[in-house]
């Protein structure tokens, strides 16, 4: 399993998410761990960055249909972030830290955003 | 028995403008080649593929970014990889794509524009995969 963590918020063209699309096109089974302010990327009220852009929120929401359906979220961060779960795209869990821990133990290889 | 080799893919990121990241990436990759692994891809993403750009001229007294890549690229072969969506976005294009799109070509000729199906490759193949 390959994990992408992303960190970092929302870019223009979504390219951390093109990257995880791709990966799970080729079925690579990717997973996706959203921290600190990545998880502005699953927050349904971000809106498009750019006009005719797409919002992260609906690009995410094309996961389900490659077969990568969770999406998981530092319960900590979201809770620094001032969001709730309920706040994210519908697909997400609330992970702890110790089960970050283990995630990352047991992914093959981390790619970092 | 002979140890077996260990093979990397580095993911970069970062624009060029940010000079060290480049210079720790390259570092890093003479010495993953010095300990007698093997490097099999370095991916340029996102402002990363502003790396390839043969248009850049650099301030006075600095080099262009991709000078140390050019090096590598000369003395091991390392493939050198800008993702073609990323790169195209940002008017990085080799001379196939300069002719679909009607424009000039900008790529630097030791570096390759591909598909993410490389990362896709690297995620099977490589050991480790570094992003920077």
């Amino acid at each position: 399993m390959t994990l992408l963590i992303i960190s970092t918020p929302p870019t223009l063209d979504l390219e951390p998410i093109e990257l995880i699309l791709a990966l799970a096109a080729f079925e690579q089974d990717p997973a996706l761990l959203l921290l600190g302010q990545g998880i502005h990327y699953a927050n349904r009220l971000q809106l498009a960055k750019k006009s005719a852009g797409k919002s992260p929120a609906k690009v995410l929401a094309a996961l389900p249909m490659y077969d990568c359906e969770e999406i998981f979220v530092s319960a900590q961060d979201l809770k620094d972030q001032g969001l709730e779960l309920e706040d994210l795209h519908d697909h997400c869990t609330a992970i702890d830290d110790n089960t970050i821990k283990q995630l990352i133990n047991q992914a093959k290889h981390c790619v970092n955003f | 028995m002979a140890e077996r080799k260990l093979r990397y893919t580095l993911i970069l990121t970062h624009s060029p403008a940010q000079q060290e990241n480049n210079l720790t990436a390259q570092k890093l990759v003479a010495e993953i080649l010095a300990a007698g692994d093997q490097i099999d891809r370095v991916f340029f993403y996102q402002d990363a593929c502003f790396v390839g750009l043969a248009s850049q001229v650099p301030g006075q007294g600095l080099e262009s970014s991709f000078a140390g890549w050019q090096q590598l690229f000369e003395q091991h072969q390392i493939p050198l990889q800008v993702c073609i969506a990323n790169g195209l976005r940002r008017g990085v294009l080799d001379d196939a794509e300069a002719q679909r799109y009607q424009a000039a070509a900008t790529l630097h000729s030791c570096f390759s524009l591909v598909g993410l199906g490389e990362l896709a490759e690297a995620s099977q193949q490589s050991d480790r995969i570094i992003t920077l």
